[in-house]
Formats: C-alpha cells, sequence, structure tokens
C-alpha cells in the first residue's frame, strides 16, 4: 500500500515536472515569437521608406540630412536580428526612427505642398501605423519576457529550468533615450 | 363651523390632489415628447408650480378609522340593533373611504414611464426594433435564422433557443464614425434528465440567459475569428485554434478562426494588445464575421440592468428628477466603452 502511494506521488511529481518544464518551452518560444514581431515589424517599415525616400529626394538639396536618415534606419533595421533578441540594435532603431519622424515633420513644415501630396500623407499614415504595431509589439514582447523571467526564477521552477532546459533570463527592451532625460534611476 | 371647516379641508384636499393629477399629466406629457435625455431632465427644473407627487389620503384614512371604531360595539354586543346601525354607518363609511381614497399607481405608472422614457433616449435604444444594416426580417424566429446563419452560437439550447429582447442603437466613436448596434438577450433552455427516487428519470429543464451585442458596418481589417474565455472549442467557421503572441492573452482566452494567414497578417499587435485589455476587464465572447462585417459579442451581465433602483420615495419632481438622473444601464455602458476601444 506504501508503496503504491510512494509510487503514485513519484509519478504526480514527474508530470508536475514534465508540465513546468514544457510551459518554460512555451513561454521561452513565445518569447522569441514576440521578438520575431517586433523584428518583422520594423522590416515591414522599410518597404514604406523605400517608397519614402524618392518623395523626399525632391527634396534633398535642401533635406540632405532627413535623406542620410532614412538611409541609416533602412540599414539599421536589415541589420536587427530576427531570430535572437537584439535589444541593442532595436534601441537605435527606435531612436533613429524618432527622429526621423521629427525630421520628416520640419520637410513638411518648411514644404507645404508635401502637406497635400496624397502618397506622402499615405506613407506617413502607414508609417504611423507601423510604429503603432511596432510599440505594441514591443509592449508584448516586454510582457512576454517579464512572465517568461518570472517563470523560470520562481521556485521550485528555477531547479527544473536549471536541470532541464538551463534557460537565461531574456532582457527586456527599455527605450534609454527616454530615461535618460529622467534625473531618477531605479534601483535594479 | 365644523360644517365649514370640513368643506374648507375637503376642498383644499381636492385641490391639492388635482394639483398632482396635474403634475402626473405633465409627466406624460414629457415622457412622451421629450427628444433627449437632457431635455427631459430640463424640463423637470424649474418645474413652475407645486412640485408635490404625493395624493392626500389624510381624510380618506381618518374616515376608515372612525368605520373601524363604528364596527367595534358590534363586536360586543352583536345582538343589540344599535350596534348593528352602527356596524351599517361603518361600511357606508368604508365605502366613502374607499371612494375618496387616492392611490398611488398612477404615480408609480408616471415615473415608470419616465424612466422607459429616459433610458431609451439616454442611450439611443429603439426596442424590438432592427438595425437598418439588418434589413427587416418579419418576425424574430427569422432574424433568429438570420443571425444563426452569421455566427453559429445561437444552438446552446436542447429544448429552445430564443431572443426574447432586441433594441438596436447607434454607437459613437471618439472620431465620430458610427456604428449600427443590436442589443439582444439570448434565452435557452436545457433539459437535464436525473434519475429520480422511484427509478425513474425525472427531467428538467435549465433555463439560462446570455446578452449581447452585434455590432454591424466595421470598416475594420480584421478576419473571421473569436475570441472566448468560456469554450475550448467553436464551431466553423471559428474551427482553427490560433495563438496569440502574447502569453497573458493566450493564458486568459481561447482564440479560434477561419484562415491561419489571414489571422497572421491581420491580428497585429495593437489589436493584440486592445483584446488582452478588454478580456483583462470582462469575461465572455467576441466573434468576428468578415464576410458580413460584423461583430458579435455574447456575455453573461445583463445588460439592461439598471444601476439604481426606486429604494427611496419618490414624493416630489425634485426627487424625481434626482432619481432619473442616475437612473442608468452601467453594464451596457462599459461595455459600450470597452467595444469602442477595442474598435478604435
Amino acid at each position: 500500500m506504501y508503496l503504491l502511494i510512494f509510487l503514485g506521488l513519484i509519478v504526480v511529481l514527474v508530470v508536475i515536472i514534465i508540465m513546468i518544464r514544457n510551459n518554460i518551452i512555451r513561454h521561452h518560444n513565445a518569447s522569441i515569437r514576440a521578438w520575431a514581431d517586433v523584428a518583422s515589424f520594423e522590416r515591414q517599415k522599410v518597404k514604406i521608406l523605400d517608397g519614402l525616400q524618392p518623395l523626399v529626394e525632391q527634396y534633398a538639396n535642401f533635406e540632405q540630412g532627413t535623406l542620410t536618415q532614412v538611409t541609416e534606419l533602412r540599414q539599421n533595421i536589415m541589420k536587427l536580428n530576427i531570430n535572437d533578441t537584439d535589444i541593442g540594435r532595436l534601441q537605435q532603431v527606435e531612436s533613429l526612427s524618432k527622429q526621423l519622424m521629427q525630421s520628416l515633420n520640419v520637410v513638411v513644415e518648411n514644404y507645404p505642398e508635401l502637406k497635400t501630396n496624397e502618397i506622402y500623407l499615405k506613407m506617413m499614415h502607414e508609417i504611423e501605423q507601423q510604429n503603432q504595431n511596432i510599440g505594441a509589439a514591443i509592449t508584448i514582447y516586454n510582457r512576454n519576457v517579464e512572465v517568461f523571467n518570472n517563470y523560470i526564477q520562481i521556485f521550485p521552477n528555477n531547479i527544473i529550468n536549471t536541470a532541464t532546459t538551463s534557460k537565461k533570463p531574456i532582457r527586456a527592451f527599455r527605450d534609454a533615450s527616454v530615461t535618460q532625460n529622467f534625473d531618477y534611476r531605479p534601483n535594479f | 363651523m365644523p360644517i365649514e371647516t370640513s368643506q374648507h379641508l375637503l376642498a383644499l384636499r381636492s385641490k391639492k390632489n388635482a394639483q398632482v393629477a396635474h403634475n402626473l399629466a405633465r409627466l406624460w406629457d414629457i415622457a412622451k415628447n421629450s427628444d433627449s435625455d437632457e431635455q427631459l431632465l430640463a424640463q423637470l427644473h424649474p418645474w413652475g408650480e407645486s412640485p408635490c407627487l404625493r395624493f392626500d389620503n389624510g381624510l380618506a384614512i381618518f374616515i376608515a378609522l372612525v368605520a373601524g371604531l363604528l364596527l367595534l360595539p358590534l363586536l360586543l354586543q352583536p345582538t343589540a340593533i344599535w350596534a348593528q346601525l352602527l356596524a351599517l354607518g361603518a361600511a357606508a363609511l368604508l365605502f366613502l373611504s374607499y371612494l375618496l381614497y387616492a392611490p398611488k399607481r398612477p404615480i408609480n405608472e408616471a415615473i415608470e414611464a419616465l424612466e422607459h422614457s429616459i433610458i431609451q433616449k439616454r442611450y439611443a435604444l429603439n426596442y424590438h426594433s432592427l438595425p437598418s444594416a439588418l434589413g427587416r426580417p418579419l418576425s424574430t424566429s427569422l432574424l433568429m435564422s438570420q443571425l444563426k446563419q452569421q455566427f453559429p452560437i445561437f444552438s446552446r439550447g436542447s429544448v429552445s433557443n430564443d431572443i426574447p429582447f432586441f433594441a438596436s442603437s447607434v454607437w459613437q466613436e471618439a472620431d465620430g464614425k458610427t456604428h449600427q448596434v443590436l442589443i439582444f438577450q439570448y434565452h435557452y433552455v436545457n433539459e437535464l434528465r436525473l434519475p429520480s427516487k422511484d427509478g425513474q428519470t425525472q427531467s428538467k429543464e435549465i433555463h439560462q440567459d446570455l446578452w449581447g451585442v452585434f455590432i454591424f458596418d466595421l470598416d475594420h481589417d480584421l478576419p473571421t475569428f473569436a475570441v472566448s474565455t468560456e469554450h475550448k472549442k467553436l464551431a466553423y467557421p471559428y474551427h482553427l485554434e490560433w495563438q496569440s503572441s502574447d502569453i497573458q492573452l493566450r493564458q486568459r482566452v481561447y482564440m479560434a478562426g477561419e484562415n491561419p494567414l489571414e489571422m497572421a497578417k491581420k491580428i497585429t499587435p495593437s489589436f493584440t494588445l486592445k483584446l488582452g485589455e478588454f478580456f483583462a476587464q470582462r469575461r465572455g465572447e467576441v466573434y468576428i464575421n468578415a464576410n458580413q462585417n460584423m461583430l458579435c459579442y455574447l456575455g453573461r451581465d445583463d445588460l439592461m440592468q439598471i444601476q439604481q433602483q426606486r429604494h427611496k420615495k419618490i414624493d416630489d419632481i425634485s426627487a424625481l428628477r434626482g432619481h432619473l438622473r442616475t437612473f442608468r444601464l452601467p453594464k451596457l455602458e462599459r461595455l459600450k466603452q470597452q467595444l469602442l476601444v477595442l474598435l478604435a
């Protein structure tokens, strides 16, 4: 009888370990997918930038800086690693993207005819939507990272993780350009 | 002198009650002719004359009490003629009291009409009428079959599946975009067979209600898919399971659709976040039919549940106005706001 209870407990324990291990894998894969979403939405922005470039080139004599920013942003997005988290590059891409949007706003102020250009307006709308989706994808990525990191760090999951999958905590995305303006620095 | 006083009291009473009756007539008129809830409330203040909403029944009650006293001798000396005569008089007085008594029912009916009217106007509800987007089916059963074709969710009852209540309305987004909607109650009955004590099977009917909203003419580029906190398997066309990229949403809901490619393309991270926010605040099911540009929400919350019941007595127009001002459908308001955020 005691042997049966003991064996039953062992079976329950093994099932729990398998469930935790599988959830670690699931959460890790979901985080990878969320990262891939971020990267692929950034890549999609390249297509819009490809269309925007010739349009801005018409005003290139005056706004050479904007054109350079478009090229730089394109290059950085293309270098973004889709398969593995590349937070440093993503921070750079996001920072360049913000700078470009600011420059484009200045261009529009200088060339009012751009404001009525349908192609330009359509592209700006698409970029805006794309940026919105990138923002949302980053939020989802960070949420997944939080869930995953919590899952592998809490007891007894940490033991099972070390023994079976050895997954390391993933670094969440932080917007360095925004936080550098704060006096407050969190102590973690 | 006592006759003069009585006449004076009677005249005063009838004048006061006439004023209440006049107030009621005005209230019925306001309930019928107001164009908006604001207008309805504005017409209640200032009232301009006596705002009383309580019939004076003091005399009727007094006469009834006197009649009660006159009946007492009959209990003490039932055979005495004088006691019997007094009892006859008491019966006449009771009849008079009955004639003089003004019941509260007309007041309650007027208040109910105003409540009905303000809810209708506040939420732009057209009871038992369909939005123009749906055409004009001849009957509820026809409406049912039309909606059943579009959403396979109205066959939960093994005995009956009805939509006993529906009302159309128009919802407006912050940017001015409008949506035609149909708020409905879905009532279904299932039969449960239980073994009884004598070995026979006994059947018991289980009645359940769900409340929902159809939103028509969606202009969002969304695929045919469904999100549910209640079920882990849905009927065609919501038969292919879909995993959201968000772990938290995945843990909370079951998602399924018709075409995985379309879902991958059109369920954007922005929309995923909005879904996460929506289902963090409520339980239920959201179905999107991309072919018909329709959305259907179904949940357990009674959308027509009134926030404030009439706990206090409403004795004057001012109390009535205060009551109507806070007379709302909070569950419908919350759902409307959450669905509009989801679709924004």
